[in-house]
């Protein structure tokens, strides 16, 4: 037990040191990976907030991970990587459930309440349930555009991901979901007509995004379908690629060979400051 | 003991206090390509197709070698034929998500296999239906600590573990690591 304490201290101390030091350099210069072919750009946009509860929790799981790496239960998956298992795990993810609770309150502390009733009014809409359980999943910095912009991500009661962009409460992407297991018609073999299928593309949008005359014409429509016809994407894309992007704004909507939504995009509003 | 024990508990303090006042740090992206730095492959049933994907001439600043996505028919039953490692460039003592990029033409499979390493030694299974996204981001996993690597193969993932499905064509291309 007593050796158990020292080794547990010890690596706690360690950590604890790289930690401010990492921390410290994460705020002044952010970490930049350096290699030939990998792509980091660096942002200068706020990031993930954190407090003394939250950075306290994170030392305990280093500590407690770190430990349990070395001298807990520990099992290869099927790639052969080592995994917790047992106590260990479950010690580790206590703690990393203890860190998300944590991380969540503060991302939520500044929305107001008319702003959440907003967004979560908005994803039951969307999902076509309104019953649906809406849950918070955490912030991150917005996957489409190099400046500005962090994201929430919630998710239903069927698994499905929504992108919301809380600067305006909108949602910019939603489809399924890492632990979603969704029933669209799969036969593309049964699909509807390109027109048929057009008409109900356009027939979403004009009831999901306020400006969708605008959007068609000043954006030009690409439709492509996906080997075997199992979905099809109707994408409405600017002429032009604002400076300093990667991804040329863009409304889009992909359908089933039966015409039900599989996912929603309407990214235009992460570019804008 | 006691006395180890205090003292360290009594630094902890200390760092805690450093960095005790809510505050945020700059945000971090990380793209890992396929073909880049960061990556590995093994197994067989490889194809390719060039100047798709993310990495495209006039998408995204990757270099010409990497404009092209790798697909792969999924498996049949349980196992794989191959898969794919993404070594997180850096590993961030922060939440982070991570999302795959799916173009408009392959990753027609809809129970992709993606397992996401995190907190050292942890596993997270994800199924990313890649059928549901064109030329858009899939989320893989959200708020996962220290995340350190993902693996893709052409299993069928968790929720379709051991699917009789063949002849799907699961897209291996980039991935992202965002804080």
């Amino acid at each position: 037990m007593a050796k158990k304490q020292i080794i547990i201290g010890a690596v706690v101390l360690g950590l604890a040191i790289g930690g401010v030091v990492g921390f410290t350099m994460t705020k002044g210069s952010p970490t930049l990976a350096q290699g030939q072919q990998i792509v980091v750009p660096a942002p200068s946009v706020p990031g993930p907030q954190t407090n003394a509860k939250i950075e306290q929790i994170k030392t305990e799981l280093d500590s407690v991970a770190q430990y349990e790496m070395a001298y807990g239960c520990m099992t290869f998956d099927k790639f052969g990587k080592p995994t917790f298992c047992g106590e260990s795990k479950n010690r580790v993810d206590v703690l990393q459930a203890q860190l998300t609770e944590e991380t969540h309150k503060l991302e939520l502390a500044n929305r107001s309440p008319e702003a959440l009733a907003t967004v979560n009014a908005r994803i039951k809409e969307l999902s076509g349930d309104p019953s649906t359980n809406v849950v918070f999943q955490g912030t991150s910095a917005n996957p489409y555009t190099n400046v500005v912009k962090r994201i929430e991500h919630w998710t239903d009661s069927k698994g499905f991901d929504y992108m919301v962009n809380p600067t305006n409460n909108t949602v910019v992407q939603f489809g399924p979901g890492p632990e979603s297991k969704p029933t669209f018609e799969r036969d593309g073999s049964k699909s509807l007509s390109a027109d048929v299928l057009q008409q109900k593309a356009e027939e979403f949008l004009s009831k999901n995004v306020a400006d969708f005359d605008q959007v068609k014409t000043d954006y030009k429509l690409r439709i492509t379908s996906k080997v075997g016809n199992v979905s099809h994407a109707f994408r409405w894309e600017a002429k032009s690629k604002p400076a300093g992007e990667d991804i040329v704004p863009f409304v889009q909507v992909v359908l089933s060979p039966a015409g039900e939504v599989m996912s929603f995009n309407d990214v235009r509003s992460l570019y804008s400051n | 003991m006691k006395k180890i024990t205090l003292k360290v508990a009594s630094f902890l303090v200390a760092i805690v206090a450093l960095a005790g006042f809510a505050s945020s740090a700059f945000a971090q992206v990380y793209i890992h390509a396929n073909g880049g730095t960061y990556w590995s492959q093994s197994g067989t049933g490889w194809n390719s197709i060039a100047n798709d994907g993310y990495c495209v001439s006039g998408r995204g600043p990757c270099g010409s070698n990497l404009w092209y996505l790798q697909w792969s028919y999924c498996h049949y039953g349980c196992g794989y034929d191959n898969y794919a490692v993404y070594s997180m460039a850096s590993v961030v003592g922060y939440n982070g998500d991570t999302y795959a990029w799916i173009d408009s033409s392959t990753g027609n499979m809809y129970g992709a296999d993606y397992v996401v390493t995190y907190n050292y030694g942890s596993g997270y299974s994800a199924t990313v239906d890649q059928s549901s996204y064109s030329e858009s981001w899939a989320p893989i996993a959200m708020d996962k600590y220290r995340t350190s690597n993902v693996v893709e193969s052409n299993a069928w993932g968790a929720y379709y573990a051991c699917n009789g499905v063949s002849g799907l064509q699961v897209e291996y291309d980039e991935v992202k690591l965002e804080i």
